[in-house]
């Protein structure tokens, strides 16, 4: 033992516990030192010495967890108050499925698209408020960005985590690996960041979940390269709430002062709500300012994927309109925690108007109206305080009065509104094909009063808006402001999944449906989710092509519907479906509406999803138009192969 | 009054020209009401041009006005028939002022020999060839009916459609010839 390297190790070994004192002086005294000279190179190194025995016991609210990578990561997600995992998977990471295997407070949600995946977890947030964790593999990377779009969009909170290749094998540009991988999502993603050990792993997860649900919320990606999930280390896991932020931000007085001053001292003030008042549960209180105001709400119709109005209350007048005749001269507008409507290059506010806007998202406050009054806070707190400082600045009684008289106005509108929808609803009643209105009213009658639609149907989201009943005690609606379509149907099973005592209906175009395509079906069957799938089958892209049309191009002068037909093939849902095992029917004429929801209802009601092939009318321009250009590959064949 | 017949001559001229006043009066009044609700309740989301460019009988202005208000264009049902009224009389069936077509894509069925404009178009003689004329043509002209080879069920879905939204009643043998003439000689 008189090797340099020798002494070298044999400290080392010492210092990082790997022999105890006793075997270092041993050791030490065998290669000739004295018995008080060994001691003394022992005392020496005594303060670096790693000392288990004495490490400190951790606070209740963190537990030290030794395994592979993947069974810290399993860990956190569980400290983070996970109980779904939906997962693609990956055998990358097996290490992480390895750590399910004997987790019973975890449950995979397993999906056959990492869009649908996403578009699945999307709802399950909406519905919960929850922030999901998505486990998909590197190639399925550019697939969930489909759906990630709408989650940016929407401010989702959700993780997405997937398998890198390993260190040795980083930016060689080798299999199934990219460089800079998380760098694709940057523009869709609050955060993204590449792990770089397996100790950091509930680190890294806990930071990732702690970015994307603090308000404004957002999804986050995280990729770890796959050894780390098999490296076997320790680390602390940590309960998450010790990171959260409640961003429960009260406005300044003098903010609220000067916003109920502007409101006060208008003659036609309005209010644009937006999916912030969701988020912050303000649903309640923008409620009560409206009415103590006799102040219409509005919403933005590109802005806006949840109900937070009555819609059928006499102050909710739809989408915000820039010249509307009623409510008209509007001269303060206040935002509510919306998307402001789609400027371009001419502004659709009018100029004279004073705009006041209270928003979480600090970014997107005042970003391209110019703002008189510009708020950053909670939505709750914020009216709650906007409510107060109305009532101390004005009368009951006049408050009263003023409302009265607004309330009045927008009753005798309301009501000539809604004679308006029922009048056009009686005429296309017998339509065939069946029209959208007809649908939704027939839904409106037989479906629960609490259930909740989930649709990204461009085509009908009107008549869905107008003839539904929504609100606190009435039916519920998800949609999404990113319009990347085939969200819809996984969307459904998503809200499912959250809200299992819910009637829910996934209301879907034959377009959508065929984005998504019917993968999801797998899903639904898999995890007997009873849901009522309705495809709204028209056979085109019906709203595409009269915006086409509209343009009054080549395409409306010789009549040629150049790409929106969906027809030939005639895709047969039913047939998709009951290859997942999901049964279904063809609605084909309007009387057999009625029967056929109420055979959903009832294979729901088992336990089933049920699929209704739902044969609507194609409007517009071009409608009876079934010509498509045609070309054949097999006749382009010179050999019969 | 001597002469009763001179009399009730001069009142009932008098009772004509009032009644008829009145009712001019009112389809102005009509017209201008259904145009001052045009253009405040469509301008909301866009502009006119297409809606000017385009030729519509009264059920097809119905459909169109119907899905706008839906979409949430702000009319009441008295108002929403004053603009429906009003695109009809504005942009109703013109013969003299159809759509037009222009020049038709290089492989449209009369196209063979090259490229032909709409207004030169000669339609085949035929059975039904004049019930096309007549009735097509007082929305758009020829381009449309030749521009595209169709199959049966969509040029009979057409004409069927054609004439619901021109409130046009034709027997079912009127039907069967053009559809026939059209399958025959603009057919798949």
């Amino acid at each position: 033992m008189s090797d340099k390297n020798d002494i070298k190790g044999l400290i080392k070994n010492y210092v990082d516990n790997g022999i105890s004192r006793r075997q270092f002086l041993t050791t030490l005294s065998a290669i000739g030192l004295s018995t008080a000279a060994a001691n003394s190179v022992a005392k020496e190194f005594a303060p670096f010495v790693s000392r288990k025995s004495e490490t400190k016991p951790l606070p209740a609210w963190a537990k030290r967890v030794s395994g592979t990578g993947g069974k810290l990561l399993v860990e956190q997600l569980k400290a983070s108050g996970h109980k779904f995992l939906f997962v693609n998977p990956s055998s990358g990471e097996a290490p992480i499925f390895d750590a399910l295997v004997d987790e019973s407070d975890i449950q995979i949600i397993k999906s056959i698209h990492e869009g649908a995946l996403v578009a699945m977890a999307d709802g399950y947030a909406k519905a919960t408020g929850e922030t999901p964790c998505v486990i998909i593999s590197r190639p399925g990377i550019p697939n969930a960005m489909s759906m990630m779009f709408n989650a940016w969009k929407d401010y989702t909170p959700m993780l997405i985590i997937t398998d890198d290749v390993s260190v040795a094998m980083l930016a060689q540009d080798g299999f199934e690996a990219m460089d800079h991988m998380t760098s694709m999502t940057q523009t869709m993603t609050k955060w993204h960041w590449s792990i770089q050990s397996a100790k950091k792993i509930p680190e890294i997860v806990r930071r990732g979940q702690k970015f994307a649900s603090t308000k404004p919320c957002g999804p986050v990606f995280l990729a770890t390269p796959s050894d780390h999930l098999s490296t076997k280390t320790e680390a602390a896991v940590i309960e998450q709430e010790k990171f959260s932020i409640a961003m429960q931000i009260r406005p300044s007085a003098d903010d609220i002062k000067n916003a109920a001053k502007l409101i006060l001292s208008a003659d036609n003030p309005l209010i644009l709500s937006g999916d912030e008042i969701r988020y912050c549960q303000a649903e309640t209180e923008l409620l009560e300012l409206a009415e103590l105001l006799g102040v219409s709400v509005v919403k933005d119709w590109s802005a806006s994927w949840s109900k937070h109005f009555p819609n059928k209350h006499p102050l909710y007048y739809g989408i915000y309109s820039a010249t509307a005749r009623f409510p008209s001269k509007v001269d303060v507008l206040l935002n509510l925690g919306s998307r402001m409507p789609l400027a371009g290059s001419q502004f659709r506010i009018e100029s004279h108007v004073k705009l006041v806007q209270v928003r979480l998202d600090a970014e997107n406050l005042a970003r391209v109206y110019p703002t008189n009054l510009s708020i950053v806070a909670d939505l709750k707190l914020a009216i709650v305080d906007l409510i107060e400082e109305i009532k101390s600045q004005s009368s009951s009684r006049k408050l009263k009065r003023v409302a009265n008289e607004r309330l009045e106005q927008a009753k005798i509108f309301k009501l000539k509104n809604e004679e308006v929808y029922q009048s056009i609803a009686r005429k296309k009643w017998n339509n065939d094909p069946i029209s959208a209105e007809r649908v939704v009213l027939e839904l409106e009658e037989l479906l629960e009063k609490d259930s909740v639609i989930v649709s990204d149907n461009d085509t009908y989201s009107w008549p869905i808006d107008n003839y539904l009943s929504y609100g606190p005690d009435e039916k519920d609606f998800y949609f999404n402001t990113g319009f990347t379509l085939g969200w819809g149907l996984p969307a459904a099973f998503g809200v499912k999944l959250a809200l299992p005592d819910k009637q829910v209906v996934s209301l879907v175009s034959d377009g959508t449906f065929l984005f998504s395509g019917p993968q999801p079906l797998w899903s639904y069957s898999r995890y007997k989710a009873p849901v009522i799938i309705i495809v709204m089958n028209n056979q085109s892209y019906n709203n595409e092509r009269n915006r086409i049309m509209s343009r009054r191009g080549r395409s409306y002068e010789t009549g040629r519907d150049m790409v929106c037909y969906l027809g030939e093939p005639d895709v047969d849902y039913v047939k998709l479906a009951a290859g997942f095992d999901v049964e279904g029917e063809v609605v084909a004429l309007p009387a057999q509406i009625n029967a056929a929801i109420k055979r959903a209802i009832k294979a729901t009601r088992d336990g089933q999803p049920y699929l209704l092939d739902m044969h609507v009318e194609r409007t517009g321009n071009l409608a009876n138009s079934t010509w498509h250009p045609e070309y054949s590959i097999a006749a382009t064949r010179k050999r019969k192969v | 009054m001597k002469n009763s017949s001179a009399y009730k001559l001069v009142v009932r001229t008098t009772c004509l020209f009032i009644l008829l006043s009145a009712g001019f009066s009112s389809v102005r009044a009509d017209e201008n009401a259904g145009r001052r609700l045009y253009e405040a309740a469509c301008v909301q989301c866009h502009g006119l041009a297409q809606i000017e460019q385009t030729r519509n009988g009264r059920a097809g202005w119905e459909d169109t006005v119907h899905k706008m208000v839906i979409t949430g264009a702000q009319l009441d049902i008295e108002e929403m028939e004053l603009v429906i009224d009003y695109l009809y009389q504005q942009h109703g069936p013109d013969a003299s002022d159809p759509m037009r077509t222009g020049v038709l894509p290089f492989d449209s069925p009369l196209s063979k020999d090259g490229l032909i404009s709409s207004e030169n178009i000669v339609l085949p003689d035929a059975k039904g060839k004049n019930l096309i004329e007549g009735y097509c043509m007082m929305c758009h002209d020829l381009g449309r009916v030749v521009a595209t080879r169709r199959g049966d069920k969509e040029w009979r879905g057409y004409v069927k459609d054609m004439l619901r939204r021109n409130s046009m009643n034709i027997s079912d043998d009127q039907l069967n010839t053009m559809v026939s003439y059209l399958k025959q000689n603009f057919g798949k």
